[in-house]
């Protein structure tokens, strides 16, 4: 019911930005015909000079430019000072300083009548749309990304509605740079969303599970254990079917849950490591035919870093 | 010899110490209780245990062989549900002494409060004071000796245990009754007070159950035993 | 032809108060009320289709181990399955029941528990995990029993006769059950309706501490409490301390109560579940204090409802007496002249005369109950409960009982909409919650 893929350019940090934009367009323009009411991205770049990157979303308005200044606004009350902004219709990108705490900023962005946030991170960012890889192509120009690594996602609905706010990546609120797109449907969501909700400090944006996802990530790796051990725990904690990727400032992770029927192939060399659905997103960035697909078995973690 | 300073100890690091020093029979002080709860609590080996000072709610309680002294009052249940030993207190007790008691015997130096000896099922409760309102209710059996007075509601709904009051009775409980008590009770009692130290010798009047309650007064034909 | 007839001035209703203008009071009855309320039934399960994967019936892994107790207790209540069978006192049944009644616990993985009556030897030597009620009377109560039970259950009250004490009519208390009540034979025994060291809350606080004294903090302590105003009661309990809360609703079972409180007071097992989850929700103690839900439970899709309402487990009393023989017509009972009804009718516990050995002290009627096979049939039945429970789990698409969800169902009447807070089936309105 879903597609996802994920790339990521093990030497890039010190041997330059990779075109990860471009492979992850490929990658998810092959598996369209696994979902095409929705498409998203996850670029993770390099490290902004301590600047984060805002992406939001002004919904249907028709006046994008007044929601935008609303948002600025709201940033600038909070203490921090928008140093660029590029705006695709509706799709706002922000660059900003900030020193403060994230929930605050991130509060405040919530708070802003007609903002829709997709992501805030220190390297990364979300950008999604309805339609699919092609569709999405002209407007937001994907292809054109540079960065280290990233992970992409093409929806067919399943529970919960079509429409941006609800398509993955899901960036787990308030906790920069964690984002997951997952092909499955939890079982036990309502479960675990109430039991994050009266935790406290836990804010959903939609009710789609796979957002869930994230914030169980997030609130593990905040609570300081390491992405493989998050990964692991969800295998024991989430119930249903999943599998998923996760995109961290710093890689990939992946997670297969104990029933493995959602399927995930990967590949590697020294230099590249790539996931997804099927082989043939593979297939579309890695050319060289000996090489061989892996697949991970049922209840598998597995993490790359760059 | 064992000597704790409760001050410094949670509950649980009190008890279990006691109860680490019980298993070898030892004589074990418990200095600054300040009133607190659950002090000496579920000690299931005979020792001899000495509280300087007052104790809160459920001191000396579900206990069964020790011999347990605590100079100072006491707060709700002291000794409930005692199976077997001594605890003796030197002045007053809280509500619900002896609460679901066994065996054994608890003497309470000055007051009880209400309901002493609720529920008892056995043993002797000796209270050298006054005791409270519906003192004995619902008593299955045991003995409560009185030497003072004792408040309203006496041996309400009792069933086979037995009061003796030394001073003034408030009023009789539900289905209880004063009867007098014979010689030998009297000479018993008066020997239990001289072992206590308690140096009164009063003519005591004796509270039992009249067994009206006992049973329904009507029953349904499937309810009645074959004959 | 068929004459009509008043629904309110019924035959039963006549029958009664002939009755009573006999006895001169309450009537006494045993087993469960005979009031038509909202229950499991009007609740149905919206398995899997295309939106989420069903899970093999029979081989791929359902887990239905769950714990209880794990607030404060260093040594929580594991059990196998997410039922475990309440107490019921020896006295109300027979030394074979008792003993059948653990065995069966233990064959399974779960827990019995004791009841009025103190703890039985043979109970203790049967069952492999044994909670301890304390209750208001203390009959038989022992320190040492304490220390050799894996939790402790401190009754408030029970769903059948909420805010008042067990009850055991004198044609039951023979001199072995009188002796060990420390009362005398042969009398109508009213148990007292509050505790006698306790009388509120704030000292229920105290009074648990005590118990995990006396226990070194190592069993769980639950409390259990007749469903009626259930969210301050839960609440309270949960203040109180307890790891456990049980809640047990109006359609519990009783060996003995008044008629008027057996269907007039209490309320049904739907709505208790869900006053008592969001109590402690509210407290932002859901999933820490256990929650256990008892009254009413018949099969395991009873319990899975009830697992998906949010309890943790449930408690089953009648259930494992019918699989024992209750109401069965064995071939040494003779129903009609030993109880007036025939098999299938009986609710005459608080008689002692049960045909079939469970509810009663009569060596020669005891003879009838084999308490080795009867644990076998009640083993089975509560096999069966876990095989249907994990089943229903499986078709929802999920791999443990432990996730089931309040939005895994809709209702089939608004009443159980409104009890269950749960939509009406075909539409998106949850009846009477705004």
């Amino acid at each position: 019911m879903c597609g996802i893929s994920g790339i990521m350019y093990k030497n890039s940090r010190h041997q330059g930005l990779a075109p990860v934009g471009n492979d992850l367009v490929r990658m998810l323009d092959s598996l369209a015909h696994r979902g095409h009411d929705s498409t998203g991205y996850t670029i993770v770049g390099e490290n902004n000079d301590g600047q984060l990157i805002l992406r939001i979303w002004t919904g249907e308005s028709e006046h994008p430019d007044v929601i935008l200044a609303r948002a600025q606004e709201a940033v600038e009350q909070v203490g921090g000072v928008v140093n660029s902004r590029q705006a695709w219709g509706g799709f706002l990108r922000l660059n900003l300083n900030y020193e403060g705490e994230i929930p605050e900023l991130a509060e405040a962005i919530l708070q802003t009548e007609g903002v829709v946030i997709h992501s805030i991170g220190e390297a990364s960012e979300v950008i999604k749309d309805v339609g699919t890889a092609s569709d999405m192509e002209p407007r937001h120009q994907v292809g054109s990304l540079k960065g280290t690594h990233g992970i992409g996602h093409v929806r067919m609905a399943t529970e919960s509605k079509v429409d941006i706010t609800h398509s993955h990546p899901f960036w787990a609120y308030p906790f920069t740079d964690v984002t997951v797109v997952h092909n499955g449907q939890l079982t036990n969501y309502h479960k675990l969303k109430r039991h994050y909700e009266d935790v406290g400090g836990y804010r959903f944006l939609t009710d789609n599970d796979s957002e869930l996802i994230a914030v169980y990530l997030a609130d593990k790796l905040a609570q300081g254990d390491s992405l493989t051990d998050a990964l692991r725990y969800s295998l024991e904690e989430l119930d249903g079917t999943f599998t998923y990727l996760v995109s961290t400032k710093d890689g990939i992770g992946v997670a297969k849950d104990r029933w493995a029927a959602k399927p995930l192939v990967t590949m590697e060399t020294d230099d590249v490591v790539a996931v997804a659905s099927e082989e043939i997103a593979l297939r579309s960035v890695f050319t060289d035919q000996e090489l061989d697909r892996a697949e991970p078995q049922e209840n598998e973690v597995l993490t790359w870093s760059v | 010899m064992v000597s704790l300073d409760a001050h410094s100890l949670s509950a649980r690091e009190l008890n279990q110490a006691i109860k680490k020093a019980a298993l070898t029979g030892s004589q074990i002080t418990i200095l600054n209780p300040q009133a607190r709860h659950n002090i000496a609590v579920g000690i299931l080996d005979s020792c001899k245990i000495d509280i300087d000072g007052s104790v809160g709610y459920y001191a000396a309680s579900l206990m069964d062989g020790p011999e347990v002294n605590i100079d100072g009052n006491a707060g709700w249940a002291l000794g409930e549900n005692l199976m077997s030993g001594k605890i003796v207190l030197t002045k007053d007790a809280g509500a619900s002494v002896a609460a679901s008691m066994r065996g054994g015997d608890i003497v309470v130096g000055g007051n009880a409060g209400a309901r002493a000896g609720i529920s008892m099922k056995g043993g002797t409760l000796l209270i050298g004071g006054n005791a409270g309102f519906l003192t004995g209710f619902m008593m299955q059996k045991g003995r409560i000796v009185v030497c003072g007075d004792v408040g309203d509601a006496v041996g309400d709904s009792m069933y086979e245990g037995v009061i003796y009051v030394g001073g003034d009775i408030g009023s009789l409980g539900a289905d209880a009754k004063i009867i007098e008590p014979s010689e030998t009770d009297l000479i018993e009692l008066w020997g239990l007070l001289e072992q206590s130290g308690i140096n009164d010798r009063p003519r005591f009047r004796k509270i039992v159950s009249q067994k009206k309650l006992y049973h329904f007064d009507n029953l349904e034909r499937l309810e009645m035993s074959a004959v | 032809m068929v004459q009509a007839s008043s629904q309110v001035w019924s035959q039963q209703i006549i029958d009664d108060i002939h009755a009573k203008a006999d006895l001169g009071r309450y009537r006494i009855r045993g087993f469960s009320t005979f009031q038509k309320v909202t229950h499991f039934d009007d609740l149905t399960f919206l398995s899997t289709g295309l939106t989420r994967f069903p899970l093999e019936g029979y081989k791929e892994k359902c887990s239905t181990q769950v714990t209880l107790g794990a607030r404060y207790a260093s040594e929580p209540l594991v059990l196998e399955t997410p039922v475990y069978i309440t107490g019921m006192s020896y006295g109300a049944l027979s030394v074979s029941a008792k003993t059948a009644l653990g065995k069966a616990a233990s064959m399974v993985g779960s827990a019995s528990c004791t009841g009025d009556g103190g703890m039985l030897p043979a109970e203790r030597e049967a069952s492999d995990k044994l909670i301890y009620q304390v209750l208001p009377s203390r009959y038989g109560f022992n320190p040492h029993h304490l220390l050799e039970a894996q939790a402790a259950e401190i009754v408030v009250g029970q769903g059948a006769k909420p805010g008042t004490g067990g009850m055991l009519m004198g044609v039951k208390v023979l001199d072995h059950i009188a002796e060990s009540r420390d009362l005398p034979s042969g009398i109508d025994q009213r148990s007292p309706a509050r505790h006698p060291d306790w009388l509120g809350p704030d000292d229920l606080a105290v009074k648990i501490e005590q118990i995990r004294e006396a226990t070194d903090g190592r069993i769980p302590v639950s409390v259990k409490l007749g469903a009626c105003r259930v969210t301050d009661d839960v609440k309270l309990a949960a203040k109180a301390g307890a790891d456990i809360v049980v809640v047990d609703s109006m359609l519990a079972g009783t060996g003995a109560s008044g008629e008027a409180l057996l269907d007039h007071s209490g309320i049904p097992t739907v709505p208790s579940i869900v006053m008592a989850r969001e109590a402690l929700r509210d407290m932002g103690l859901y999933g820490t204090v256990s929650l256990v839900a008892s009254g009413g439970i018949r099969s395991g899709a009873d319990m899975a409802k009830a697992l998906a309402l949010g309890a943790d487990a449930c408690a089953i009393g009648i259930g494992a007496l019918v699989a024992l023989n209750c109401n069965r017509d064995i071939p040494e009972a003779d129903f009609e002249s030993e109880v007036g009804v025939s098999a299938g009718q009986c609710h005459h516990c608080q008689t002692g005369k049960c045909p079939v050995g469970i509810a009663t002290q009569d060596p020669e009627l005891e003879k009838r109950l084999d308490s080795s096979e009867g644990a076998d049939r009640v083993a089975n039945f509560l096999n069966s409960m876990t095989m249907e429970a994990a089943l229903l789990t499986r078709s929802l698409g999920k791999g443990d009982v432990r996730s089931l969800e309040p939005e895994d169902m809709v209702a089939l009447t608004i009443e159980a909409s409104a009890m269950a807070r749960i939509p009406l089936v075909g539409t998106n309105k949850v009846f009477g919650w705004d």
